[in-house]
């Protein structure tokens, strides 16, 4: 496996817009080795299903290679790498769990008809998000485990910040709520 | 400010902890995606340098056509305004031309390089007049 470049995210966008082919090439793999755990980890999110999450994952990159040079115009990163690549993986995912017919046949799926995580191996914890509505746990573990701001949620999401604080509430709230998870983790 | 906020940001450090490690235990096998990423990758760049072999290509056929049309159009002697021996068919082809240059510069020991140019630039400037008449 080729060398990994030690660049920064954007300076890999750049090459992988602009450079000859090999260096290209070596950009756009370093992103990808960089990145595919965290774009399989958003797609097991959203499908429990690691074929599908595999697929989301090949999906996304191959969106990726068709916004560069030659085939297209190339890419401008104006946020950070994750900011960009989740309505990505989002999007994609929802579609692939479509094509597997996990869901009825609708043109706008509608989020809170994901399905839930894995009945098992379960936890205290487990159980409490499997409850929650999924853009109730969305916004948690974007806000919570992925690190992003209030804003960067409202945009990856394309809602207003108003929906995301809400959601983020009502998502804190529900885990408050819980006797084993408040006896586990606000005793 | 909405007053909600406050308990936005006051998840207890445990429960992030437990978020994250059940979010990071998600990881799967790759190879076959690997493999399929670095294939697609490698063959869309690769139409990259084929594009940006093309400008080569284009001087080279411009080159050989050059070349062509001073063989073709050049079949007269060139006057020797100077009165020197060099503007002549010295490779014995017929016509004094590009060849000829080439046979001057392979005698460089008895010619200077202003010598060998000079008679260069006849033979293409005399080509491009006879192409314009």
């Amino acid at each position: 496996m080729a060398e990994d470049l030690r660049l920064s995210d954007h300076e890999l966008i750049v090459l992988c817009n602009d450079s000859d082919a090999d260096d290209a090439a070596l950009a756009f793999n370093t992103l990808y080795r960089r990145y595919k755990d965290y774009v399989v980890r958003v797609a097991m999110r959203f499908s429990h299903d690691h074929d599908i999450a595999l697929d989301v994952l090949q999906e996304t990159f191959s969106y990726l290679l068709k916004k560069l040079p030659p085939l297209g115009p190339g890419i401008a990163l104006s946020a950070k790498m994750t900011t960009f690549l989740y309505p990505v993986v989002r999007n994609i995912s929802i579609t692939q769990l479509r094509k597997a017919s996990r869901f009825e046949s609708s043109d706008s799926l509608d989020p809170t008809d994901l399905p839930a995580p894995p009945a098992a191996p379960d936890d205290d914890l487990g159980q409490l998000l499997r409850k929650l509505p999924i853009e109730r746990r969305e916004v948690l573990l974007l806000r919570f485990v992925d690190d992003l701001s209030l804003q960067e949620i409202a945009e990856v999401l394309a809602i207003p910040v108003g929906t995301v604080k809400s959601r983020l509430h009502l998502g804190v709230r529900q885990l408050r709520e819980s006797p084993e998870i408040r006896k586990i983790y606000f005793s | 400010m909405d007053p909600r906020d406050s308990d936005i940001e006051d998840l207890p450090q445990a429960l992030i902890d437990d978020l994250e490690a059940r979010d990071r235990g998600m990881t799967l096998l790759t190879a076959r995606v690997d493999r399929h990423i670095e294939a697609q990758a490698f063959a869309q760049f690769s139409a990259r340098r084929k594009r940006r072999r093309v400008p080569r290509a284009a001087w080279a056929a411009l080159a050989a056509s050059l070349l062509v049309a001073i063989l073709v159009l050049d079949r007269n002697p060139i006057d020797d305004d100077m009165g020197h021996e060099i503007y002549a068919d010295l490779d014995g082809s017929g016509r004094i031309d590009i060849a000829d240059v080439l046979h001057l510069a392979r005698q460089r020991e008895r010619l200077s390089q202003e010598e060998i140019n000079a008679f260069a630039m006849k033979v293409v400037s005399l080509s491009s007049w006879e192409k314009a008449s």
